[in-house]
C-alpha cells in the first residue's frame, strides 16, 4: 500500500449552492469519508480553520490516503471531486530515511 | 489549516445517506435567513451577508462530513458566520481607509461578539418585501434570501432564465443600498408591514399552485417554498391572525398535491380525485391553524378563502361537500372583496348548490368582464354547466372560447379531451338517433 495526499480546492468563485444542495453534497461526501474508513484507506485528514483565515484560497481539504497505487488514488480524486465541488491534486508521499519524515513527490494532478 | 494528524474523526455514524440529508437539509434551510440576518447586522450589505452564509454553509461541507456534526450545529454555524462578518467588515473598514475604522477591539467592545443574537428573519423576509422593490423582485428576493432557492431554481419555478432571475435580485439589492434602507433601524416594529410579505407568500404561492403558463399544472418547489414560509411567518408572528389563516389555506390546497394529476400529467378535478390520497397530516396542520386564525376576530379575505379550502379538504366525499356553508362564505367574501374571480366562484358554489342553469344565468353576465375576459376560466366553467344541462352545442363553442384562452398545457389537454367526449358524446347519439329513423 502506498500514501497519497489529496489536496481539495475550491474554486474562487463558488457556483451559487441552495441549503438543500449543500445538505445534499455534505451527505453524499459523509457517506464516502465513512467508506474511505471503513475500509481503512483513510491515514489522515486536515481540514479549514473554523474562522475561514485562508480558506479563501486553495487548498480547503487534505487527506491521506493508503492505496494500491496511483491509479487507485486518481480514482479516489475523481469520485472525491465529483461529490462536493472540489478540484483535488494528486500528491504521492514516499519516506525520506535521511530527513526522518514524509515528503511529498507530485505524481500527477 | 487545522485538523487531526490521524484517523480519529467522529464516531462511525450508521444512518443512511438519506436521513442524513433530511436532518442536514431541514437545519441549512432552517439556519440560512438566521445566517444572512446576522451577516446582514454586522457588514450592512445584503450581497455582502449572503455571501458569508454560502461561505458559512461551504465550511460546514468542508468540515462536517470529516469531523462530525458538532454538538449544536446551528450555534457551530452561527458562529463561523459571525466570524466572517466580521473578517469582511475589518476588510472593508481596512479598505476605506477610514480614520473611524472599527478595530476588532472595538468591535468586540462594541459587544457584537458576546451579545444574544436577535432572530432577524422576521426583520429580513420585510427588507425582502420592501415597498420600494417590484413585486416580482420582492417574490425572487425572499425566495433566495429566505427560502435559500438558488436564481436557477427560482428560474425554474416561474418558467425564466436564471440570469432574469439574478438581475432582479441584483438590481432589489442596488435599489436598497441606494435608498440606504438600514436593516437593523429601518423599522422597529416589522410586523405593521405583513400585508406585504403576505401577499408576496401568496403569490409564491399561487404560482406554484396552479402555474399560468408552462408545460406543468402544478409547481412543487414553490408551492412547497410558500408553504414552509407560511409556516416561518406564524412562528416568528404567532399573535398574528392572518398568518396563520394563509398558512391554513396554504395546508388545505396543498394536502391534495398527489391527487391534482393523473400518472400522465394530467389534471383531475375535485369530484374525481382519489380522497383516500390527500395528506391527512396537512390537513390536520391546515385545522390547527385555521382555529388560531379564527382566534384572530377578524374575518379577513384570507381567513374566509382558507375557511373555503376546509369545506373541501374536510369533505369526506364530493357528494358530501357542504355547497350551503360554501355559498355563504362567498357571499362573506364577495362582500369585502368584490371581485370577479370571486364572482366566478360563487357562481361555480350556487351551480352545484342549486343546478346549473342557476350557475349559468351568473356566468353570462361575467363573460364580458374585462379582467375574465382573456381568462379560460370563465368558458370553461360556462362549457361544463351547459354539458351537464345537455346543450351540447353550447358547451362545445364554449369550450371553443376557453382552449383559444388557455395558456397552461396541461389545462388545454383537459379542455381538449372534455370538448372531444363531448363532441363524441353528441356524435352517438345523432348517429343512433338515425339509426332508430
Amino acid at each position: 500500500m502506498t500514501a497519497f495526499l489529496l489536496v481539495g480546492s475550491r474554486p474562487l468563485e463558488e457556483p451559487e449552492r441552495s441549503p438543500a444542495m449543500a445538505a445534499r453534497d455534505a451527505a453524499a461526501l459523509t457517506t464516502w469519508h465513512r467508506g474511505l474508513r471503513r475500509w481503512g484507506l483513510l491515514s489522515s485528514f486536515a481540514v479549514p480553520d473554523e474562522d475561514g483565515h485562508g480558506a479563501e484560497t486553495a487548498p480547503r481539504l487534505c487527506l491521506v490516503v493508503q492505496v494500491s497505487g496511483a491509479d487507485a488514488a486518481r480514482r479516489l480524486a475523481a469520485r472525491w471531486e465529483g461529490l462536493g465541488g472540489y478540484s483535488v491534486t494528486v500528491l504521492a508521499l514516499r519516506e525520506v530515511a535521511d530527513e526522518g519524515g514524509c515528503a511529498a513527490e507530485r505524481r500527477a494532478s | 489549516m487545522t485538523g487531526p494528524s490521524e484517523t480519529s474523526g467522529p464516531s462511525e455514524q450508521t444512518e443512511p445517506k438519506e436521513a442524513t440529508q433530511a436532518v442536514l437539509g431541514s437545519l441549512f434551510r432552517e439556519e440560512w435567513p438566521r445566517l444572512i440576518g446576522a451577516a446582514l447586522r454586522i457588514t450592512g450589505d445584503l450581497q455582502a451577508a449572503e455571501d458569508v452564509a454560502a461561505e458559512t454553509l461551504v465550511a460546514a461541507l468542508d468540515r462536517w462530513p470529516l469531523t462530525g456534526l458538532p454538538d449544536r450545529p446551528g450555534a457551530w454555524l452561527m458562529t463561523v458566520c459571525r466570524n466572517r462578518a466580521l473578517n469582511v467588515l475589518r476588510a472593508n473598514t481596512r479598505a476605506r481607509r477610514a480614520q473611524e475604522s472599527i478595530t476588532a477591539a472595538a468591535l468586540a467592545d462594541h459587544g457584537v461578539m458576546t451579545e444574544p443574537i436577535p432572530d432577524d428573519r422576521l426583520r429580513l423576509i420585510v427588507l425582502c418585501c420592501h415597498r420600494l422593490l417590484s413585486l416580482d423582485a420582492q417574490v425572487a428576493l425572499t425566495l433566495r434570501m429566505i427560502g435559500g432557492l438558488t436564481t436557477a431554481e427560482i428560474g425554474r419555478g416561474f418558467h425564466l432564465p436564471p440570469a432574469t432571475i439574478a438581475q432582479r435580485i441584483v438590481r432589489a439589492k442596488r435599489m436598497l443600498k441606494e435608498h440606504g434602507v438600514n436593516f437593523a433601524d429601518d423599522d422597529l416594529d416589522p410586523r405593521g408591514r405583513l400585508p406585504s410579505v403576505l401577499d408576496v407568500i401568496y403569490l409564491i404561492f399561487n404560482e406554484g399552485y396552479l402555474a399560468t403558463a408552462g408545460d406543468s399544472l402544478v409547481r412543487g418547489e414553490l408551492a412547497f417554498e410558500a408553504y414552509c414560509l407560511a409556516c416561518l411567518l406564524t412562528e416568528l408572528t404567532p399573535a398574528e391572525a392572518e398568518p396563520w389563516a394563509l398558512r391554513a389555506l396554504i395546508s388545505f390546497q396543498v394536502s391534495r398535491w398527489a391527487t391534482r394529476t393523473d400518472d400522465d400529467g394530467e389534471l383531475l378535478t375535485l369530484d374525481v380525485q382519489d380522497r383516500s390520497k390527500w395528506n391527512t397530516q396537512l390537513i390536520g396542520d391546515g385545522v390547527l391553524a385555521l382555529e388560531r386564525a379564527r382566534s384572530g376576530g377578524e374575518r379577513g379575505s384570507l381567513l374566509l378563502q382558507a375557511e373555503l379550502a376546509a369545506c373541501h379538504a374536510t369533505a369526506p366525499d364530493f357528494g358530501a361537500t357542504d355547497w350551503s356553508t360554501i355559498v355563504g362564505l362567498y357571499d362573506e367574501l364577495a362582500a369585502i372583496q368584490d371581485t370577479p374571480v370571486v364572482a366566478l366562484n360563487r357562481a361555480v358554489a350556487i351551480a352545484m348548490r342549486d343546478g346549473p342553469a342557476a350557475g349559468i344565468a351568473l356566468l353570462d353576465d361575467l363573460t364580458g368582464d374585462e379582467t375574465l375576459c382573456d381568462s379560460h376560466r370563465v368558458w370553461s366553467i360556462r362549457a361544463d354547466l351547459h354539458g351537464r344541462m345537455g346543450n351540447t352545442c353550447a358547451a362545445i363553442a364554449d369550450y371553443d372560447q376557453a382552449m383559444l384562452r388557455v395558456t397552461n398545457d396541461a389545462e388545454r389537454r383537459h379542455l381538449a379531451a372534455a370538448r372531444r367526449r363531448l363532441a363524441g358524446d353528441s356524435r352517438e347519439r345523432q348517429e343512433g338517433d338515425h339509426a332508430a329513423r
